[in-house]
């Protein structure tokens, strides 16, 4: 008797156990610290900035328009979240403080072959590099 | 005294996160008044509109720049900083009453624009009271980050436009604080907060040093029975677990505020004084209306904890005020770290 109970007391965890994981195919992951929202934990120094990539800015990108404030089509420096400052600074081939149509579509080119990673404290890697 | 840098916080560094609220938890976070309308809407995650907010609201500066920095941001930035009022995330509780040591999302760096940024500084000011506010909740203006505010978070719930719940949340290495214009009703600080400074509590150079300092007077103000009812050898639960309020029938460590003479109560509130000084007129006075309708000072106890970190020069690695729907937890070893709860029960 207390077989069938045990048998049926696994059964029910197996079956609640998957049917929790069919509902979150995608889990995430546990550990580092809280961050309801976020898709991951943050590990590390809880003080430290994001490290930002090419594929933050890209990221960034394809969303100009929203940060084109004074809809003069070119995205300045200053429409632009100040931690990709560096990253702007590479794009901005010209060096006239804003990224026009032809320099964004530069950096949206997926990059060949190396990723990309830069903060605040990193210089980062040219963009022409990145385009190439 | 202590040379590490903002960052490099080993203490903080954990494999944990610091501040899971379980379900049984956050209904020992949050006013009872709130519970009740709160619990049927826990699980609901959907976008739709945040519930109304008390009648008797009246707009205030700095819910203003709540409304302000939400109509600046653009709709990419809405989709990474804006929530629905009882968003939980890949918790089962709503992410707004958490207490965080970190950006818990989006950093404001990689999200908001120069002048959103200084917006977001705005607002915070104006949650502070004056420069000597200003100077405590920034640790002076480095905000114990890599770059300042820029590694912080700030974030919205709810719908601060119209009469819909609201609530701005801005989290950072040592800091959780809020601006919900009363949204949760019979609250104050809109939930628990937190704050710390990566010094000796000890030290001068801790910018929360005088409020130890404070507390310290008040023991050497105790008489020695008094005294030894006061000190607890361990510490208080860290993290979390501190800002959830004290089960009906427990017994509360320390001495008791009906034990102190008038002129030791009027030092005690000395210290309430000093540890509400950093916020804003509105939240000071939520938090002492709070006290008196939970009982007053005298139910509120004083406890000072010692450990192996502790010596004489250094003698309480904790100090703790608590009472009914009241924490206040300080740790001063071996750094500030500081968790808060205020609710009326």
């Amino acid at each position: 008797m207390k077989r069938v109970s045990l048998l049926t007391a696994l059964t029910v965890l197996t079956v609640a156990f998957a049917t929790a994981h069919a509902e979150d195919p995608k889990p995430r992951p546990r550990g580092g610290f809280d961050r309801p929202l976020a898709d991951t934990p943050r590990f590390g120094n809880p003080g430290a900035s994001p490290k930002l990539t090419m594929v933050d800015f890209r990221a960034l990108l394809e969303h100009w328009v929203d940060f084109d404030a004074n809809k003069n089509q070119l995205l300045e420096k200053s429409e632009v979240p100040e931690l990709f400052g560096k990253i702007f600074d590479e794009a901005d081939l010209n060096r006239d403080g804003a990224l026009d149509e032809h320099e964004r579509t530069l950096v949206m080119q997926p990059a060949s072959t190396t990723t990309h990673t830069t903060t605040a404290t990193t210089p980062p890697v040219p963009v022409s590099a990145a385009a190439k | 005294m202590n040379t590490i840098s903002p960052v490099d916080c080993q203490d903080c560094v954990g494999p944990a996160p610091i501040s899971t609220v379980d379900r049984r938890g956050f209904f020992r976070l949050v006013g009872g008044a709130a519970v009740g309308s709160l619990a049927s809407r826990l699980l609901v995650n959907d976008a739709s509109a945040a519930p109304l907010r008390p009648v008797d609201h009246v707009a205030k500066p700095t819910e203003e720049l709540v409304r302000e920095f939400y109509a600046s941001l653009n709709p990419f930035q809405r989709t990474q900083l804006v929530f629905p009022w009882n968003y939980t995330g890949a918790g089962d509780t709503p992410a707004r009453l958490g207490v965080y040591n970190t950006a818990i999302g989006k950093a404001i760096g990689e999200t908001l624009t120069k002048a959103q940024r200084e917006l977001v500084e705005r607002l915070m000011m104006s949650m502070s009271s004056g420069d000597d506010g200003w100077r405590k909740i920034t640790r002076n203006g480095g905000w114990d980050t890599n770059d300042g505010i820029l590694s912080c978070g700030a974030y919205v719930f709810g719908d601060p436009e119209g009469d819909r719940k609201f609530s701005f949340l801005f989290t950072g290495h040592h800091l959780t604080m809020r601006c919900d214009g009363n949204s949760e009703p019979n609250t104050a600080f809109g939930g628990p907060i937190f704050y710390g400074h990566i010094v000796n509590g000890y030290s001068e150079r801790n910018v929360f040093n005088e409020q130890t300092r404070k507390v310290m007077g008040v023991f050497d103000a105790l008489n020695a029975d008094q005294q030894k009812h006061a000190i607890i050898d361990g510490h208080p639960a860290n993290r979390a677990d501190t800002v959830f309020f004290p089960t009906e029938g427990r017994e509360l460590p320390g001495i008791c505020g009906t034990d102190l003479s008038a002129d030791q109560k009027g030092l005690i509130e000395g210290v309430l004084k000093d540890v509400l000084a950093p916020y804003r007129e509105e939240d000071v006075a939520e938090v002492m209306d709070i006290v008196r309708a939970n009982g007053g000072m005298e139910k509120i106890h004083l406890a000072f904890y010692r450990d192996t970190e502790t010596s004489e020069k250094e003698p309480w690695s904790y100090w703790r005020l608590e009472g009914p729907g009241f924490v206040w937890n300080f740790r001063v070893l071996p750094h500030v770290h500081t968790y808060v709860s205020v609710a009326k029960v």
